[in-house]
């Protein structure tokens, strides 16, 4: 199918609509009648695409955050009461 | 540090007797891997404590710094839940996974500490949300009237050959995600980093945050779509 207007009433969904449901899509929490709509209007909407890529990479993007650490002296202290309450069983 | 100290001291003042628990069965809330993480942990693995605390500090941080004012009380309020899990591990019954008990134990410092020191002034953070109003992206985006009403009439621009690496690849747009969480309100900042970046299970979200899916899922969206708003903003500035 074309990207042309024509064919969002196909779908029954607007892009303002799309744009609701872009996160329900992606974890795939959609009844199947809607999975459907909305895979058919994004099969013709190449706008409504990019914005479902682009919600789907941000997703991504968390995992890829910087790490954040303890300080070298909060680690220590947390080793050592580790080390404290935590005694191996015999 | 001070604060940490005395975290520390008041630990240590109220050393938990050491009541060994035998881990024979694995806990029904836990997955395989947490279940062999509790098994080491409770044989003193320091290994495994670290490898805990490299995978879950970074998360804690950045839900802790919804609840309380700066960096450095959200790394005391970190430290005092990680001393906590120390304590407690015995006590973990495993009825929810490893990390939504960690984070449970966060929540509840991070709020305390955060009604104490009363220096919790920034709105984005004391923003409440309402679930129910307020779409995701701005109205104004969209066709208000005609036969394409309801369409977009400004678009998003495709992001051409944009994976999470390349996109994290720039310190710029690294920071500007950064700075768009650490704007979210409390309220979807909890939900972005339960989900998105540990990956519990939105059944334990609900149940650690007292909210009913709807609303996680709700609030999910609006978080990513805050920080997709950031992003787009830096791209289109060419930054």
């Amino acid at each position: 199918m074309k990207d042309h207007p024509s064919q969002w009433i196909v779908s029954g969904l607007t892009c303002r609509s799309i744009t609701e449901l872009t996160s329900d899509y992606l974890d795939e929490r959609l009844p199947i009648v809607r999975k459907v709509r909305v895979t058919l209007h994004l099969a013709t909407c190449a706008d409504c695409r990019a914005y479902v890529e682009q919600i789907a990479l941000v997703q991504d993007a968390m995992a890829y955050l910087p790490k954040l650490l303890p300080s070298p002296i909060n680690r220590l202290r947390l080793s050592q009461h580790f080390a404290r309450c935590q005694t191996p069983l015999q | 540090m001070n604060s940490v100290a005395t975290t520390y001291t008041e630990s240590l003042d109220h050393a938990p007797s050491v009541n060994r628990k035998t881990h024979t069965a694995k806990m029904p809330g836990l997955t395989k891997s947490e279940d062999r993480l509790i098994a080491r942990l409770r044989h003193g693995d320091e290994g495994a404590f670290d490898e805990l605390v490299n995978q879950h500090h970074g998360s804690l941080i950045r839900v802790a710094l919804g609840y309380v004012a700066d960096r450095d009380v959200a790394e005391e309020v970190v430290q005092d839940t990680w001393m906590t899990v120390i304590e407690k591990l015995d006590s973990f019954e495993g009825r929810s996974s490893l990390r939504t008990w960690i984070f449970g134990i966060l929540i509840h410092k991070a709020k305390d500490r955060g009604v104490r020191e009363k220096r919790h002034t920034t709105f984005s953070t004391l923003e409440s949300y309402d679930d129910d109003n307020e779409e995701a992206v701005d109205p104004a985006r969209f066709q208000q009237s005609g036969e394409w009403a309801g369409h977009w009439a400004f678009p998003p621009q495709p992001w051409d050959d944009r994976t999470p690496e390349k996109l994290l690849a720039s310190k710029q747009a690294t920071d500007c995600m950064q700075e768009a969480i650490s704007n979210l309100p409390s309220t979807l900042r909890d939900v972005l980093i339960m989900r998105d970046v540990e990956g519990i299970e939105s059944t334990e979200i609900c149940e650690l945050l007292k909210i009913t899916e709807t609303n996680l899922y709700v609030r999910l969206h609006r978080a990513r779509e805050r920080v997709r708003q950031a992003v787009e903003t830096y791209l289109e500035g060419g930054q």
